[in-house]
């Protein structure tokens, strides 16, 4: 099969050695030859049309990526806050706790629990000595209850 | 003609009427924008920015061992809008039962067009929760501090209060309120007429910085143990009052303080202002005898005795027109200095103190620190009296000798008595050990410069003079020895000035030593105010036994070998 090409494309051709068209205006003539040629027009506007479409996805796209990165910050922030909010909860938690402790570890509440459970304070008090060294004390047993007795003190 | 000529004048008419209006408006526009520019620019701010504090949390209160004394915990404050209210009677029906209140009361106080009342202050989370629960219009809550004290009654006077504010009002934490505060914070935001935030609208955080913890030198256990004895001593000698001062001689640490009465600060109602004062350092005495360590270490310093040289005491010595007389009657006595301060002879003391003089004696109560206060900065500490040698009376130098005509407070005492037992040198007393910063950054509160008060050789003599008190055959202490320790201290009794008027009546009863004698650990003072028996020999002593034995042990003291009296009560005797 033979390809014929048109007297147009075998002008521009030849007009420059890179295969380009050189600039001009267009004239009647070329209007008048567009109309005679409308597919070379459509190809014409259907690049165009390519060319805006390329533009508007690419801008599209940007666009679509800062959305995307500014509802990546927010969803940073939103954890940051609620982490925050998280974090000033435990501290009052934290502290409610502290609370609790000191007051369950106060000496008049332990003293009180003591006496409660029927704990005496010892009317005396005796150390184990041993040849050079302080080892334990001991403490008097209340009444009526069984004590323990004291070792001697090794020579 | 004469029709265009009054158009003319009327049109110029028009357009000079138009050129001042021009000139108004123009020289009120001048003013509004250039002259009075930056006045406009912040009524506008103000119009459109609100600002709402962050308050900063509260620093705490620690124990020797970081438990904490005081702390502030989160709480809700219910307040109201009473124009918003539709039905006052039946929110407060609501309400009421929920907080515990009186509903007519409360229905009286939402009632009205007020625009701010409190329904009520301070509340519990949970129970603010249920009332929020009840989402009723004109109701709204706002976060506070609350300050709790766990122990009570532990240390109150030291501690001090807050009020409503959450500022400082007594004690520590008045004293230390600027670290204990914090910076608070602020929220600026633009806002639109209506009063509500705009959320793009211009907006600035600035975080609130949380106060400093303070870490005191108060030990609780010895506190609590303090505190118990004196209660002990008052219930059981039925004395007015009374303080109990636990030192460490060697730092000046308080480890404890104890007053009676005391107070709760989480319940300053059921208190009065008396309760609340830390008696320790606000309120002054006569020490009577304890006093005379300062004149037997000022006559052993000065070189006009020594702890043997033999003195001819009388039981009576008359000076002007005064006499002063010891605690019994007895014979003419040959007894060395030591034995004068161990048997408390005021005739003997006073005989060296003519020795010293007056200008001497003074110099040596100013250096062991009479007549100022002690360093320790606590709100209301008081300097104590004792005046100037020029004003001093004829008869002032017996007197002041022995402890009377001259006044002081409880600590002062203390460091006195500490100052010997630490070969000495004068610690400066001390409540707070370390700071510890929000981020948990602890720094530790530098120590005053010590000061050397007495050689230390005087200090050895005076505090084998005192181990006489407390384990010779005729010492006036001997109720305050403790088996396994040598115990060095002084009693006295004094009389109780009058209030307002010349004369005494009562006494007050007080024991300070210190223990071991050899290596000492702490220092006690224990001052009982009219107790019966009045001898602090039979009442101070003991409690200074008590509260000394106790600390003893807890410190971790160790117990002199060879000085064990098996089966002796030793520290607290339960009383039931």
């Amino acid at each position: 099969m033979t390809v014929t090409e048109s007297p147009v494309r075998r002008g521009r051709r030849s007009a420059l050695p890179g295969g380009r068209a050189p600039l001009s205006v267009v004239g009647p003539a070329a209007a008048t030859a567009r109309k005679a040629n409308p597919a070379a027009s459509r190809r014409s506007r259907r690049a165009n049309s390519m060319l805006v479409l390329t533009a508007l996805l690419v801008a599209g796209g940007v666009v679509f990526g800062l959305v995307l990165v500014n509802i990546a910050l927010a969803q940073s922030s939103f954890q940051l806050a609620d982490l925050q909010k998280r974090s000033a909860e435990e501290q009052v938690r934290q502290r409610q706790l502290r609370f609790e402790v000191a007051k369950a570890e106060s000496p008049e509440r332990i003293a009180q629990m003591g006496a409660d459970l029927g704990l005496v304070a010892p009317e005396r008090q005796e150390y184990l000595q041993g040849p050079a060294v302080l080892v334990a004390s001991h403490s008097e047993p209340a009444a009526g209850t069984a004590g323990f007795e004291l070792a001697p003190a090794r020579p | 003609m004469a029709a265009r000529v009054r158009s003319s004048v009327r049109l110029l008419c028009l357009l000079g009427a138009l050129l001042s209006c021009s000139c108004v408006v123009a020289g009120k526009l001048f003013l509004l924008q250039i002259m009075d520019s930056h006045r406009m620019s912040a009524l506008a701010a103000e119009q459109r920015l609100r600002t709402v504090a962050l308050p900063a949390h509260r620093g705490s209160l620690l124990a020797s061992d970081s438990s904490e004394l005081a702390i502030s915990l989160d709480m809700q404050t219910i307040f109201a809008s009473p124009r918003f209210i539709a039905d006052p009677t039946s929110a407060a029906a609501a309400i009421a039962p929920i907080l515990k209140m009186n509903p007519e009361r409360l229905a009286a106080k939402l009632s009205g067009d007020s625009g701010f009342v409190y329904v009520a202050r301070k509340v519990e989370p949970a129970v603010a929760e249920k009332v929020r629960a009840l989402d009723i219009s004109g109701i709204e809550f706002m976060a506070e501090q609350k300050r709790f004290y766990p122990s009570g009654v532990l240390a109150g006077q030291v501690l001090g209060f807050v009020g409503d504010d959450n500022r400082g009002l007594a004690g520590l934490e008045m004293k230390y309120d600027h670290l204990l505060q914090g910076d608070p914070g602020e929220v600026v935001m633009e806002r639109d007429p209506g009063g509500r935030p705009i959320p793009s609208g211009r907006s600035s955080v600035r975080d609130a910085v949380g106060g400093q913890d303070l870490v005191l030198t108060i030990d609780k256990q010895i506190q609590f143990e303090a505190q118990a004895a004196l209660d002990r001593a008052i219930q059981t000698w039925g004395a007015q009052g009374g303080s109990v001062v636990v030192m460490d001689p060697r730092n000046g640490d308080i480890l404890a303080m104890a007053n009676a009465p005391s107070f709760d600060p989480n319940d300053l109602k059921s208190s009065t202002a008396s309760d609340r004062k830390n008696r320790a350092v606000t309120d002054v005495y006569e020490p009577g005898s304890v006093s005379k360590l300062i004149t037997a270490a000022a006559a052993l310093e000065s070189g006009v005795t020594s702890p043997s040289e033999v003195l001819r005491v009388a039981d009576h010595l008359k000076i002007g027109a005064k006499t002063f007389k010891d605690s019994h009657n007895h014979p003419v006595e040959n007894l060395s200095f030591a034995q004068v301060i161990q048997l408390s002879s005021n005739v003997g003391t006073i005989k060296v103190a003519e020795r010293l003089g007056k200008t001497r004696l003074h110099d040596y109560l100013v250096r062991f620190g009479y007549g100022r206060v002690t360093g320790l900065g606590f709100p209301g500490e008081s300097a104590g009296i004792l005046a100037r040698p020029e004003k001093w009376w004829a008869t002032s130098l017996g007197t002041i000798s022995i402890g009377q005509g001259v006044a002081v407070t409880p600590l002062q005492m203390v460091q006195a008595y500490a100052t010997v037992a630490n070969d000495g040198v004068e610690a400066k007393p001390r409540l707070v050990q370390a700071v510890v910063g929000p981020e948990g950054d602890r720094q530790a509160v530098g120590l005053a410069a010590p000061r050397r008060v007495i050689q230390e050789e005087t200090a050895r003599q005076l505090t084998e003079i005192l181990v006489g008190v407390t384990e010779g055959d005729d010492g006036t202490g001997k109720a305050a020895a403790i088996p396994g320790y040598r115990v060095a201290g002084k009693t006295g009794t004094a009389q109780k000035p009058l209030q307002g008027a010349a004369g005494y009546s009562g006494y007050v009863a007080s024991f300070v030593g210190f223990a071991p004698a050899d290596d000492p650990r702490l220092v006690v003072g224990v001052i009982l105010d009219d107790p019966t028996p009045f001898l602090a020999g039979s009442t101070a002593a003991v409690t200074f036994k008590e509260v000394m034995g106790f600390s003893l042990r807890r410190v971790g003291a160790q117990v002199e070998l060879g000085r064990l009296v098996e089966g002796a009560p030793l520290g607290a005797p339960a009383r039931n």
